[in-house]
């Protein structure tokens, strides 16, 4: 729970290591409103839900999608949003946290998110635009199986902010700002030989690969972003020729 | 054959490589060094001398490894940087770990190729070392 001066501010709920959702004064109805958005159900249909649900104690997410009201992937979208707007909050005040142990379970681990994607997403939206970028663009450069992290550097931090991932192994928190760090101080020294866009290539050792397709970890400059992520064989000459390709299509005229 | 002279046969036979350097990364010494024209030497040390930077295992992977006995762990075998303006590739020569071959070709160069070779070179280095 964070609490302020005298009030309670807001709560973070998590379970099994894994963050549930969080909630913040002030944000109270912002949950229905990306569900109504989202659902195409009008406000006063989902506040019936939300009140059935909790006189049923059932959760939310699990009544709406077996109902048919909302698909899984916008559920989870829905919530991501409210809790990262949710936390950024409750860290945007003078507020100190405590942790208060709470009995029962009933989150659908589906519904739920590691600290890195909510940095990431709680994070990317102070940079609504960039972040969207960096998040079209890991896309373009990843592939399945494999994992990447776009940040922002930030004159005020030492570390980059993390700004979107993508994959499915989210590392803690912590080594999110540790990878952030390494990126940021590897692309300076290949910046001196190659100025401000260098694309640089590591070949894992054994030792530290985490499946037998991802042999390079790369990270480069995109705009005002740094990307880093684990790719295979193909990976590296996938992403030489993407930035050729923007590289074109940036020069033509008229574009 | 020494170490200058595998360096500089195998430059002479890559007219699209601009320079080629060994680098011990433990002792920080630049074994050697052959350019190519009009390259900057100077341009060629600062590639050499990131090797310890670049060619290195990324700390925060140990961190997600979990082992104990880093110094036990392995460096990458190769690293490369690529630009538009140059491509710099490394090559850890076998079984010397210390030792690093370092190339530099203009962008545009067959990447495939150049590292195929600079990892050829290494494995002569190993042999002349």
């Amino acid at each position: 729970m964070f609490t302020g001066e005298r009030l309670l501010n807001g709560a973070v709920f998590v379970e099994g290591g894994r963050i549930c959702w969080a909630a913040a004064s002030g944000l109270s109805r912002r949950l229905t409103q990306l569900l109504v958005f989202s659902s195409g159900v009008d406000e006063v249909t989902m506040e019936g839900h939300f009140r059935a649900c909790q006189q049923r104690g059932v959760p939310l997410g699990e009544h709406l999608v077996s109902a048919g009201i909302i698909s899984a992937d916008d559920f989870r979208h829905a919530l991501l949003i409210h809790t990262a707007e949710s936390l950024n909050r409750l860290c945007d005040e003078d507020a100190r946290a405590v942790w208060v142990p709470r009995d029962g379970s009933g989150y659908s681990p589906r519904f739920t998110f590691t600290s890195a994607e909510l940095l990431a997403r709680a994070r990317g939206l102070l940079y609504p635009m960039l972040s969207r970028e960096l998040s079209d663009e890991l896309d373009a450069c990843f592939r399945e199986g494999e994992w990447a992290v776009a940040f922002v550097r930030n004159a005020a931090s030492a570390a980059p902010d993390p700004v979107a991932v993508r994959g499915d192994w989210y590392p803690s928190a912590k080594m999110l700002g540790r990878i952030g760090k390494w990126a940021a101080s590897s692309l300076d020294v290949a910046g001196i030989l190659h100025g401000d866009a260098p694309l640089l290539v590591v070949a894992l050792p054994n030792s530290l690969k985490r499946s037998a397709s991802a042999d390079s970890l790369v990270a480069l400059v995109h705009g005002k972003g740094m990307i880093v992520g684990e790719t295979g064989p193909q990976g590296p000459g996938r992403i030489l020729n993407r930035r050729a390709e923007l590289k074109r299509a940036h020069q033509k005229p008229g574009t | 054959m020494n170490l200058e002279t595998t360096m500089q046969n195998a430059l002479d036979l890559r007219p699209d490589v601009s320079a080629v350097a060994c680098l011990d990364g433990h002792a920080g010494l630049l074994l050697g060094m052959y350019v190519r024209g009009d390259v900057s030497r100077e341009l060629v040390e600062v590639a050499a001398f990131s090797a310890t930077q670049l060619c290195a295992r990324p700390r925060f992977l140990e961190d997600a490894d979990g082992s104990d006995d880093l110094d036990s762990l392995e460096e990458p075998s190769c690293a490369f940087v690529a630009s538009d303006e140059w491509i710099h590739a490394y090559a850890r020569v076998p079984a010397q770990p210390e030792l690093v071959v370092v190339g530099l070709a203009k962008a545009g160069t067959n990447l495939a190729l150049f590292r195929a070779w600079l990892g050829d070179l290494a494995g002569q280095v190993g042999r002349a070392a």
